[in-house]
């Protein structure tokens, strides 16, 4: 299954490669913004994990912008930030968001949200 | 503190009440009042009254051009207080909490990387060729390590909530850069009519790049944030991809 990671952070970007890997995934894009992240989507990516707050274009444009395109409508999506004001987590379910990961998190919390995610579609 | 704050307050008070008086007796000199009250003036020749009337009228003038220019710079100095106190007390002070905690997180995870290196070579020299160990026990010891690793490797999350957090304090301080800035302007003759302008100026002054960074990064009480994301999605079924 191929991932995008989309965080402003070099660090987070390998950090969730990093727990991908341990999880059981290989393969894997990675975007700095949400523009970047637009630009690199397409057909082969299965799976996108999304930071919120970004320079160009947040994560959340990134995936109103996502679910917009006939190849966007369908991917799940997981968004994975510091951001965890209940308004701000409504906001992103319903922007289209499949699940919602709190920064910092623990691998076994990343394996369960991606899990879930999978099961429900 | 309050006593200084009284005093230049009584102060500005006084400034102003005195120089409202010293016009006064200027405008009372220029209209020949105490002329008319017998007050001697000297007689100084032919036409050279009219001439002191006229520098009488000029100094007048001037003075209270000069009264009405202090007088903007004393509002300036009052609204300016207030803006000073506004930028400096609430936004400075979040701004110091934030680097506080900068510190405090860079510290526990340094102190927890330490820890989990010196763990990992312990377990590295549990796995030594010549250490007195069971081939078991030395495969424990690998995988225990590499639990050890990859911790470490999460643990680095830190530098990303950081960076937010000193993201967040170098906005504060650009944001009351821009109010200093305004505020300077206030004190600017040429800028005295459009005062209300520039107070307005000060005012919207605002925090940059809010949208690249999160205010409120932390990394206390994950847990317990997760817990708040995951009752919203039970109760909030995300619309999208219809999941």
């Amino acid at each position: 299954m191929k991932f995008l990671i989309v965080d402003d952070s070099a660090t987070m970007r390998r950090i969730v490669a990093n727990s991908l890997q341990r999880i059981g995934f290989q393969e894997f894009d990675e975007a700095a913004n949400g523009a970047e992240g637009l630009t690199k989507f397409d057909s082969s990516v299965e799976f996108v994990i999304t930071d919120w707050n970004m320079p160009n274009m947040s994560g959340l444009e990134f995936v109103k912008a996502l679910r917009e395109r006939p190849d966007g409508k369908e991917v799940p999506i997981l968004m994975v930030t510091t951001r965890s004001v209940k308004e701000d987590i409504l906001q992103a379910a319903q922007a289209g968001v499949n699940n919602y990961v709190v920064k910092p998190f623990t691998p076994p919390v990343l394996k369960e949200k991606i899990d879930q995610v999978l099961d429900a579609t | 503190m309050a006593g200084h704050e009284l005093n230049r307050e009584e102060l500005l008070k006084d400034s102003e009440a005195t120089l409202r008086e010293v016009a006064g007796i200027l405008l009372e000199v220029w209209d020949g009042k105490l002329k008319k009250e017998g007050v001697e003036i000297p007689e100084l020749g032919n036409g050279e009254g009219e001439e002191v009337d006229r520098n009488v009228l000029d100094l007048v003038a001037v003075l209270l051009k000069t009264y009405e220019e202090i007088q903007g710079i004393l509002r300036g100095i009052k609204t300016g207080r207030g803006i000073l106190q506004r930028a400096a007390m609430e936004r400075v002070q979040k701004t110091h909490h934030k680097l506080e905690e900068v510190t405090m997180t860079t510290e526990m995870a340094a102190t927890d990387m330490l820890d989990g290196l010196d763990k990992a070579l312990g377990l590295v020299d549990a796995m030594e060729p010549s250490a007195e160990a069971s081939d078991d026990e030395k495969k424990e010891a690998g995988d225990e390590l590499r639990e050890e690793l990859n911790r470490l490797i999460i643990l680095l999350q830190f530098q990303d909530i950081t960076a937010q957090q000193l993201a967040h304090a170098a906005g504060v301080l650009s944001e009351v850069e821009q109010r200093l800035e305004g505020l300077s302007k206030l004190f600017d003759l040429h800028h005295l009519d459009s005062e209300e302008e520039l107070l307005k100026l000060v005012d919207s002054a605002e925090t940059e790049s809010v949208g690249t960074f999160d205010p409120s990064a932390t990394t206390d009480g994950a847990e317990s944030r997760q817990a708040l994301a995951d009752e919203v999605f039970v109760s909030q079924p995300p619309k999208g991809n219809g999941t």
